[in-house]
């Protein structure tokens, strides 16, 4: 149940853009075309799902205090975890490498839709962010899984419906300078203010 | 010297990085709810980017094109750590309020976009003019969401009560939308007309 | 500048040797620093909860958070007035000297399995009459917020019912909505409340959402909640019953007239 829970959480009440904020850079630059928001969207889904475990394994085996006892009972004083920001970072950027070669190997389709944006994520706020916040939060393995892969369908969702409401954008009378990012953002915090109705959901309580 | 000054000034209004460029917006809002965080993550991001850029710009005659990327990102997460742990050190408070979002300076977009933009391909001091300036920018702007959040939201300045108490008994509330995620949308929205309207920068 | 494979290596491999060098340097060199702060950080925070307002002054507090950190009163008064207690999980008093009470992470301890686990105790020692007599039990709290963790302390009376003082010291809440648990108004609130319901049971503080009504007959074990932060404060509600519980072999036995330490 708690796992549901954190799911739940992770896609509606604490959505990771518009709730914490993350991921906005290619939230805001790329959600003019319904196309490469899905495309995008999906890769975040994907690349989060995977980061989110592994980066825990890193935090849990070898850098926080104490991890590396397992090499070495004489290691329990080690304390790594100021090495958090790099290693995460690098695990995520090597990832998302090996995705795109992946993908470019196994279906060229698939690599001309999703393909370019596999860069793009590794700078992705929310992919560091749900990193961070698993550490902060001390989730267990599985409760990172769900965390990563939910944030990421929320990711998902609100760049879809992002896309889909400046398409209909196209054919209103916006003031000259608030085109573009300024009516974006605007639109952004009208869909943050609807997402908070679902802050009155929990299952299982 | 006017070229350097130009390189410092434009990203602080014309070319800001948030307004105009469109970069570093992701961790900017959450930590502007009050302002003296945003002064403080202001003056972390200032510190990295221009840091940042004076050192690629120094070793850019040495990175092999391959690996380009993860050299970058190697020396802007080992300043933001270096950041991290000095605040550990001397702002103690401060760093636990802080937590998450220094370590999210690493995939500001800012750092990483000027790096690419500026500092690969030019001389040391003016990249490190370029980084100063749009830090500044950026700093700017998380200022001023911050200052406008925490008058709104709290009635408070830096944790000092601005508001009067008769302003309260006349009927004024704290404005709650303020605090939370859609106001600080929604003041950057206003913000960026206002610029936008004030440099005659258009999109599309 | 070569592009060939040999020089891409020996250049990445420069480069993080370079930056973890720099790295571990800066980290051995703050270290020292860092632990004064967050120990003076702790020593402060049951202090606060412990009831001494003086290292919670307003102006005092201002100061400390704005970059020297370090209350130098903190210590003296610590060492004066608190006495620390280590327990396992049956409330009885372990002697172990390289484990320092006051830097027991509740974290770590939360995973260890039962018998293993460690709970530090912290008694505020006045002199009455004369005499030392016991006039608050602090004990650490911690569990899940919003976006962190929550780690702070409750204080009891010495009738070990009535709230003393609640502090936290560590949370990653949301700037002005949950981190306001950290706030002197909130924490202001617990001051007086019971832990303890008329037959002697334990049933915690609850943080309500929105303003609890003086007039219920469970006033005594709610407080109001912070607006905007209905997780945070449901957070701080659950950890604090589970905190609690932890303490109440310890408690019991001196409710019923057992000797909180030994006095040799």
């Amino acid at each position: 149940m708690e796992l549901v829970n954190i799911g739940i959480r992770a896609i509606f009440t604490e959505n990771i853009i518009l709730a914490y904020f993350l991921g906005m850079c290619s939230f805001l630059a790329l959600s003019k075309k319904m196309s490469t928001s899905v495309g995008l969207g999906l890769a975040v889904v994907f690349v989060l799902s995977i980061t989110a475990p592994a980066n825990w394994i890193i935090h849990e085996y070898v850098l926080r205090e104490g991890a590396l006892a397992w090499l070495d009972p004489r290691f329990k004083e080690v304390d790594l975890s100021f090495l958090v920001f790099i290693s995460f970072i690098a695990v995520i950027a090597a990832l998302v490498q090996v995705v795109e070669m992946a993908i470019e190997k196994f279906s060229s389709k698939l690599y001309n839709a999703l393909g370019i944006y596999l860069p793009l994520i590794t700078v992705n706020c929310a992919v560091l962010g749900v990193a961070l916040f698993m550490v902060e939060r001390r989730l267990t393995l599985a409760e990172t899984a769900v965390f990563g892969s939910c944030s990421g369908i929320g990711w998902f969702m609100a760049i879809v419906s992002m896309a889909a409401i400046r398409w209909k954008l196209r054919y209103s009378n916006i003031p000259s300078a608030m085109r573009g990012l300024g009516i974006t953002m605007l639109v952004t915090g009208l869909m943050a203010m609807a997402f908070m109705i679902f802050s009155g959901i929990s299952l299982g309580h | 010297m006017t070229v350097d000054k130009k390189i410092f000034l434009t990203p602080i209004s014309e070319n800001n990085p948030i307004t105009t460029q469109v970069l570093g917006i992701c961790s900017a809002l959450a930590v502007t709810s009050q302002l003296k965080p945003s002064i403080v993550m202001g003056l972390a991001v200032i510190a990295v980017v221009g840091f940042s850029n004076l050192i690629t710009s120094l070793i850019r005659g040495f990175i092999p094109q391959k690996v380009r990327i993860i050299v970058e990102m190697t020396v802007v997460a080992s300043l933001v750590i270096m950041v991290d742990q000095i605040l550990k050190a001397y702002a103690f408070q401060m760093s636990k309020q802080l937590s998450v979002f220094v370590g999210l300076i690493i995939t500001n977009c800012i750092v990483l976009g000027r790096i690419e933009a500026f500092s690969m391909g030019n001389p040391p001091v003016p990249s490190l003019l370029d980084g100063l300036g749009n830090g500044l920018g950026y700093a700017i702007i998380l200022f001023i969401v911050g200052f406008f959040r925490e008058l709104l939201g709290f009635g408070k300045i830096l944790g000092y009560q601005v508001l009067p108490e008769s302003l309260y008994a006349a009927g004024y509330e704290n404005n709650g939308l303020m605090v939370l995620a859609p106001g600080a949308f929604i003041i950057l929205a206003l913000i960026v007309w206002l610029q936008r309207t004030i440099s005659g920068y258009r999109e599309e | 500048m070569r592009q060939d494979n040999t020089y891409t290596l020996i250049f990445l491999g420069a480069v993080a040797l370079a930056s973890s060098l720099i790295l571990a340097l800066a980290s051995q060199l703050l270290k020292d620093r860092q632990d004064l702060l967050r120990q003076a950080d702790m020593k402060r925070n049951i202090l606060i909860a412990a009831g001494f307002m003086e290292c919670y002054s307003d102006a005092a507090e201002a100061r400390r958070e704005m970059g020297s950190g370090v209350c130098k009163d903190v210590h003296l008064y610590y060492e004066r007035h608190m006495r620390a207690l280590l327990l396992d999980h049956l409330g009885n008093a372990v002697d172990e000297l390289e484990t320092r009470p006051e830097l027991i992470d509740p974290a770590r301890e939360a995973e260890k399995p039962k018998e293993k686990r460690r709970f530090p105790v912290f008694l505020r020692i006045d002199e009455i009459d004369g005499r030392e007599a016991i006039t608050a039990y602090c004990v650490p709290i911690y569990g899940k917020g919003l976006w962190s963790s929550l780690y702070g302390y409750l204080a009891l009376e010495s009738d070990l019912d009535t709230v003393r003082g609640l502090s936290f010291y560590r949370q990653g809440e949301t700037p002005g909505l949950g981190a306001e648990i950290q706030s002197r108004w909130f924490q202001d609130e617990f001051k007086g409340k019971k832990i303890l319901d008329a037959n002697g049971k334990l049933v915690s503080i609850t943080v309500l959402k929105g303003k609890a009504d003086p007039a219920s007959p469970l006033a005594a074990h709610q407080v109001d909640g912070i607006s905007g932060a209905t997780l945070t404060t449901k957070g701080v509600t659950e950890l604090l019953m589970k905190s609690l519980s932890m303490y109440e072999p310890y408690f019991n036995m001196i409710r019923r007239g057992g000797a909180a330490y030994d006095r040799r």
